[in-house]
């Protein structure tokens, strides 16, 4: 088994594990010096590939990123941990979210003791405390600044003809004039729904989401006027970090949003209890 | 490549992204800061690094607006998990790189990405082939030298690991792609991996 674990180094290194492959090889990763040092020499070999083909994106890219960070709260840094009972006491062995492969999984965030800002301190509890106004007050705050930007800067529909590339979906619902925000938990997890009555679209946020689970997915629904459910696609497989997904088919009647999680294959209609529910009120 | 200028031909600012040695800024201070929450710490670190995530990225999901949102979605993963940046490995290009491809990878294995190529304005937009960028791979050093350790790989070697790098391939798949015995595609990947560490001597 584990020599078997072994041999995925290389196709960890490039991303070619399958969903199943990779977590296994993740928490063989931790527990095996061997292949924590030859990963490394392994996924610097694959980043030297990336050297062939650079290319500059769109300068509005970095005016998107830049005001995207702002309501994003970096994590804190893991603070050392005892080593595991059993675990290699001499040999230092990462962390999974800390190995190469650097996504952290959900739920990892873990609070610094010494947090030298006062307001991060805050925000700290506020998360401990779940919904606390401070920490929606400060979303709330944080997205009016992006949506405002993006009133300014975008101009959905209107393509130049040069050679500016045309917003993606995702950013022209953004940055829609009647761009509406609607925050919302799933367990622990942040999810946002920001929703453009105009351009008939909705976009869902979410950020440290569990995966579903294995044969699983997270089916996307609109609720029409008689509550409804309406099939508007899924989200990712991996949900990792913050991922951005614009739902199928039209916003323009729907009374809200559901998330439920299906069998991955084969689903029409809801089975299950919604675990997002967002009216459009 | 004798019709290259020194402009960038899309309309970029001076200075701007193409091209970027890997040297400059000290990247893994620029983690720091941004772990830190600078967010000019930050706009240093994407205009350091922003051509070769794009460029990867790009080749990956082909699509020109999913290229430009899965970079999106990477910075902030970046910019999110900056202090979970680990100098001793693997350096801050090749952890920047790492977040970068496995959203790549992850957005075109995603049935949700053939769903939405679907959508009206979407669908207004081409791809972009491939092949456009490899002009601006021309410029760099870096690329010259990777190019030539590519060439040295043995085809099969080769071929695994453009399915998977580039193609976003599991390398189960890559095995059926090239008919190869089921297994022996990630033995050949890692060889391929091997071969390259060692011809550039990767120092990066």
């Amino acid at each position: 088994m584990s020599t078997d674990l072994h041999s995925l180094c290389g196709a960890y290194a490039v991303d070619a594990l399958d969903e199943d492959e990779r977590p296994q090889f993740e928490d063989h990763l931790a527990h095996c010096p061997h292949c924590s040092e030859e990963l490394t020499g392994l996924l610097q070999a694959a980043t030297a590939i990336s050297a062939v083909g650079q290319l500059a994106p769109p300068p509005e890219l970095r005016a998107n990123v830049l005001a995207q960070i702002r309501l994003v709260r970096p994590l804190p840094p893991l603070v050392q941990q005892p080593p595991r009972d059993g675990g290699n006491v001499r040999t230092p062995v990462p962390e999974p979210a800390r190995a190469p492969g650097p996504l952290p999984s959900a739920g990892d965030g873990q609070p610094g003791d010494d947090l030298s800002h006062a307001r991060s301190d805050r925000l700290e509890k506020a998360r401990a405390a779940r919904r606390t106004t401070t920490r929606w007050l400060a979303l709330a705050a944080a997205a009016v600044v992006i949506l405002v930007a993006g009133g300014v800067a975008w101009h959905p529909w209107t393509y130049s003809t040069g050679q500016t590339t045309p917003q993606s979906a995702v950013q022209q619902v953004l940055g829609a004039k009647d761009a509406t925000t609607y925050h919302t938990k799933i367990g622990s997890a942040d999810a946002v729904v920001v929703r453009s009555a105009s351009l008939h679209k909705a976009v869902v946020r979410t950020t440290d989401l569990r995966s579903a689970p294995s044969g699983h997915v997270y089916a996307l629904w609109y609720f029409d006027a008689k509550g409804q459910p309406v099939k508007a696609g899924k989200l990712p497989n991996n949900t990792s970090g913050t991922t951005t997904t614009m739902l199928t088919g039209n916003a323009a009647n729907a009374k809200g949003v559901g998330i439920t999680i299906e069998k991955a294959s084969g689903w029409t209609k809801p089975t299950t209890r919604p675990i997002l529910d967002v009216s459009f009120a | 490549m004798v019709h290259m200028s020194l402009v960038p031909p899309d309309g970029s600012p001076p200075g701007g992204t193409t091209a970027q040695p890997i040297t400059g800024p000290d990247l893994s201070e620029l983690l720091k800061a941004s772990a830190r929450g600078d967010e000019t710490a930050f706009a240093e670190l994407y205009d350091a690094t922003s051509a070769r995530v794009f460029g990867l990225v790009l080749r990956v999901v082909r699509d020109r607006a999913q290229a430009e949102e899965v970079t999106q979605e990477a910075y902030l993963e970046i910019w999110r998990t900056a202090a979970r940046f680990d100098p001793d490995r693997g350096g801050p290009v090749g952890w920047i790189m790492t977040i970068g491809h496995r959203k790549a990878v992850d957005r075109v294995r995603s049935a949700e990405a053939s769903t939405r190529r679907d959508t009206a304005y979407e669908a207004r937009e081409q791809a972009t082939p491939y092949d456009n960028t490899s002009e601006e791979a021309h410029r760099n050093l870096d690329a010259q030298r990777v190019r030539k350790a590519l060439a040295s790989l043995t085809q099969v070697q080769r071929g695994a690991l453009e399915l998977a790098y580039f193609g976003g391939y599991t390398h189960k798949e890559v095995a059926h792609l090239l008919d190869l015995p089921l297994g022996t595609a990630k033995t050949r990947i890692r060889d391929g991996l091997i071969r390259l560490r060692d011809t550039l001597g990767v120092e990066l």
